[in-house]
């Protein structure tokens, strides 16, 4: 176990090593920085960025507008999810809203918005539309793979309608919520970043990129994209952690 | 000897009893995808008295057991002695929830209104009846097979119900795990000695556990023959010359009880 470890441990690495080679290898051939900048001045440009007065505040605004879309669009999707997994009409009468959504280009969504709200709403709404689908599918799934018999045994042992939903249906679909949460989050975070350059809220990640871009900056771009990636990856890591405390019952 | 002439006796009281507050089963009738399965069935059950009802696979065991249990209602025809009762059963599998450990299990079915510390002690208490003492945090998926059956059989007790039922929870089993499980279960039925109705398809199983064993037929269901046996369940052993009697007895009315099917 632990030696399996310690080797996936070293491939991780190698893969970050030949990427970074890469880049810097592109980096020589392009020869400006204007086209490619030196991996090692970006990443002590993220590291400036981060030492700056206003990083908190800016990383802190994309932060928030993830979470409360995020929040939104979970509490949605379960309850969606929750009642389709349960109805069947209701599934058929969902569904087609569901699909549309999921279908629509992120752009149209964000060209609408642009027209509908401020600019600080304008990410969180995106994010919403972008991660609904993602939980509502799941949490929906996840209703309709719940064992009958343990629902039977459950109605046998005269458990109400709430015991049943809290201690039988939920437990059961922590699995497929996790899982939704995940996607809906790795996609949630671009959906995020695109509002933010479109929208220019006062402060973003999106916002400073954008400015960035307009200056020709692209080493300032490709630093708020590691920061972007380094946000992405630590929520990443957290459901993970949620998900390893949550399911201990699975059998290993 | 003296103990087990005490046990008869007790039997006899008990048989007393039984007549005076019985449950009956009147002019039964259910079909089943075309199927006849019960027609005017009739049937009485003893009270406080493990009754097993033994009957070929697929004659209609199961459904009698659901209609007991208020699961799906008959065509016509009339349940006597079973309002206002509280069931529990015990499922050809376990049932568990995979989620909780054994404690949480056999809390689920423990009245909401107890408090958390009483409601503790009660599942730790059947969990050392099934002597289960150690496993009250594991995980059903850390537990093996008979183990798991134990937990739901704890279950079934811990719930405070009047009748428990029980769909051939011992399929699958080695026969030694069988005898203990029918060990463990008469151990926890001495203390409250509720009414069981036990449904299966295997002679030996009704002949270790059954204080009356009632034979089925195949479709439309009769009553073929029905017996009752003294001696306490749990301390019998297949090797008694009358119990190897009895189930001579017993697998001629089940394959009496077998119409021949005409294969192509």
């Amino acid at each position: 176990m632990k030696i399996s470890f310690t080797k996936k441990h070293y491939i991780s690495l190698a893969s970050i090593v030949v990427m970074l080679a890469l880049w810097q290898a592109a980096a020589s051939w392009f020869g400006s920085d204007l086209i490619v900048p030196q991996p090692w001045d970006t990443l002590l440009a993220v590291g400036k960025l981060i030492g700056d007065v206003g990083f908190m505040k800016v990383v802190g605004a994309t932060v928030v507008r993830g979470l409360t879309g995020f929040v939104i669009s979970a509490v949605l999707g379960m309850l969606v999810g929750i009642w389709a997994g349960l109805r069947p009409n209701f599934n058929t009468f969902i569904s087609p809203f569901v699909v549309t959504i999921r279908s629509v280009p992120v752009i149209s969504l964000i060209l609408l918005a642009l027209i509908w709200f401020n600019p600080n709403i304008v990410p969180i709404f995106i994010a919403m539309l972008t991660m609904f689908p993602f939980i509502a599918t799941n949490v929906a799934d996840g209703i309709k793979s719940v064992d009958p018999n343990l629902i039977q045994m459950a109605k046998f042992y005269r458990a109400d309608k709430r015991k049943i939903l809290s201690e039988v249906y939920i437990p059961a679909i922590m699995p497929f919520i996790i899982s939704g949460a995940s996607s809906a989050m790795g996609i949630g975070w671009r959906a995020i970043i695109i509002g933010e350059v479109l929208s220019q809220p006062t402060y973003g990640i999106g916002t400073k990129m954008q400015i960035a871009q307009t200056y020709l900056n692209v080493e300032a771009v490709i630093a708020w994209t590691l920061i972007a990636i380094l946000i992405s990856s630590i929520f990443e890591k957290t459901i993970r952690l949620y998900e390893k405390r949550v399911l201990k019952w699975r059998a290993q | 000897m003296t103990k087990s002439k005490a046990d008869n006796l007790q039997m006899e009281n008990s048989k007393i009893d039984r007549l005076q507050m019985g449950l009956q089963i009147n002019d039964l009738n259910k079909s089943f995808n075309g199927v006849t399965l019960f027609k005017d069935f009739n049937l009485s059950l003893a009270e406080s008295t493990i009754t097993c009802i033994l009957g070929p696979s697929g004659c209609g065991k199961s459904t009698l057991l659901n209609i007991i249990g208020k699961v799906i209602p008959p065509d016509s025809g009339s349940l006597v002695g079973f309002d206002g009762k509280i069931f529990s059963y015990i499922f050809q599998e376990p049932r568990l929830l995979p989620w909780k450990t054994v404690r949480g299990n056999i809390e689920f079915v423990l009245d909401s209104n107890l408090s958390p510390s009483s409601r503790r002690r009660e599942a730790d208490r059947l969990i050392n009846n099934v002597q289960l003492d150690g496993f009250a945090n594991y995980y059903p998926s850390q537990l093996s097979g008979g183990m798991r059956q134990r937990v739901s059989i704890a279950r079934a007790f811990a719930c405070h119900s009047d009748i428990i039922l029980m769909d051939e929870p011992l399929n699958g089993l080695d026969f030694s795990l069988k005898q203990n499980m029918i060990k463990w279960f008469s151990q926890i039925w001495k203390e409250d000695r509720r009414t069981v109705i036990f449904v299966t398809h295997n002679v030996d199983e009704a002949l270790l556990l059954g204080n009356e064993i009632v034979v089925l037929s195949e479709p439309p269901v009769s009553t073929l023959t029905r017996l009752t046996i003294q001696e306490p369940s749990g301390e019998r052993s297949p090797e008694e010359p009358h119990l190897k009697e009895l189930k001579q007895t017993l697998e001629k009315h089940l394959s009496l009880a077998k119409v021949p099917h005409i294969t192509f």
